[in-house]
């Protein structure tokens, strides 16, 4: 898996095609953890479509835990997308949140993440295996599912957990000049943005890039010309086994 | 006089400017390195969709540090900003072993632009912090280091989320722009 993978503009047409019909499914309409709608990222080794506020928090985790891509500015090796086709949000959910009590409070979504993948908080105890490899096109999944009425007493899960690394200390949006970055929340498009950002702009976020414009000096930076349109090289992603007891 | 003198000591003792790129693939800790060296905190991020630049002053000279998104169809938009480019800080996320040969590779296709000639270069071998970190020998051997011709280089390990090894970075990049590298 550390060879240099290069993905043909076909192949990535292709999988472009395949990952926007995945996003289209009930079962992947809403983030796998906050349940927004809408995903547009993914963690290419837990087979889940994320949004971009929680891609980041998984991105915090390591790629030991969550590898995190773009659905749409990312290059996908095909062992990727194959998973993503065997796996889904609801399915992946069935088992990270077996154990999960019905109605759980999702406003500290980093704990809560945390708690669901690095903790495994809410997994069922007797599953046998949940591993998906490169060279396996189909997941395999044993898994026997407890009865989710049985899934533990409430009161067992009413404090959200204090898992946070000690020093973190997320500062407030409004001292964050994030100039150049658009954020789902805001109607901002960078320009003028290089050609062919601006349907990335579109694709990602549904702005259109044509009409509204933020005038900033620094934008004055960015330059006109094409880039290079070679951006076919995929990034290998090592699929990581991961068992639960 | 106030100004005058103000100015005067300003370039008698090297109260330069220098712009910096901070390059490296998706997650590899960029945003929080940038963030880490301006306001010294951790903070929390999402993917970087276009870039960040902030004004970091350390040792005498006013660093104009530019972080741009590392997604593999952003990357070739990377180019746009070279020109006027003292330092490139090359992040590398040292646990991400499967993707060190991409890595490798995009940090090589960078030192052949023409533009970056002059431009030391300080590499990150960052997230320290994680298990299965490879340190800075293993990362400087990963990422092919002695193939690195006719430019001044150096690399630390560091962790942004402990805070480790950004500032002894940041004191080499310093001591390197001060000697005329750059």
């Amino acid at each position: 898996m550390n060879d240099k993978a290069s993905i043909s503009k076909e192949v990535n047409a292709r999988h472009t095609k395949i990952l926007e019909g995945l996003l289209r499914i009930p079962e992947n309409r809403e983030c796998a953890d906050c349940r927004s709608r809408g995903p547009r990222w993914a963690s290419v080794n837990l087979g889940i479509f994320i949004c971009i506020q929680c891609s980041g928090i998984h991105r915090s985790l390591g790629v030991h835990i969550s590898k995190v891509r773009s659905a749409t500015l990312d290059t996908w090796l095909p062992e990727q997308v194959s998973f993503m086709q065997s796996m889904n949000n609801e399915k992946s959910n069935r088992y990270w949140e077996a154990k999960l009590p019905p109605i759980y409070d999702r406003s500290g979504i980093e704990s809560f993440i945390r708690a669901k993948y690095v903790e495994k908080r809410w997994v069922p105890k007797n599953v046998k295996e949940f591993t998906s490899k490169p060279e396996e096109s189909s997941f395999s999944y044993n898994l026997e599912i407890e009865n989710r009425s049985n899934a533990g007493s409430s009161s067992k899960f009413k404090k959200s957990a204090p898992i946070s690394p000690n020093n973190i200390r997320p500062v407030p949006l409004a001292h964050r000049r994030r100039w150049g970055s658009v954020e789902l929340n805001e109607k901002v498009t960078p320009l003028p943005p290089p050609k062919g950002l601006p349907q990335v702009i579109e694709r990602e976020f549904g702005i259109p890039t044509k009409k509204e414009k933020v005038s900033a000096d620094l934008f004055s930076a960015l330059c006109l010309d094409v880039a290079k349109e070679n951006s076919s090289i995929a990034s290998p992603v090592g699929w990581q086994t991961f068992e639960c007891k | 006089m106030g100004i005058l003198f103000t100015r005067m000591f300003s370039s008698l003792f090297g109260n330069r400017e220098a712009r910096i790129l901070v390059l490296g693939l998706d997650n590899a800790g960029k945003t929080t390195i940038l963030y880490r060296l301006q306001m010294g905190e951790v903070v929390s991020t999402i993917p970087t969709i276009g870039f960040n630049v902030e004004t970091v002053q350390y040792n005498n000279i006013k660093f104009q540090v530019w972080d741009l998104g590392g997604q593999t169809s952003i990357r070739p938009y990377w180019r746009c900003y070279f020109p006027n480019t003292q330092a490139i800080i090359y992040v590398v996320d040292s646990s991400d072993t499967d993707r060190l040969v991409i890595a490798k590779d995009e940090f090589h296709t960078i030192l052949e632009e023409e533009e970056l000639k002059g431009a030391v270069v300080l590499i990150f071998a960052n997230k320290q912090d994680l298990p299965g970190a490879l340190d800075d020998a293993a990362v400087t051997e990963s990422l092919e280091l002695h193939k690195i011709k006719n430019r001044q280089w150096a690399i630390f390990k560091t962790s942004a989320i402990k805070g480790e090894g950004l500032f002894e970075g940041l004191d080499w990049l310093s001591n390197t722009l001060k000697s005329g590298g750059g």
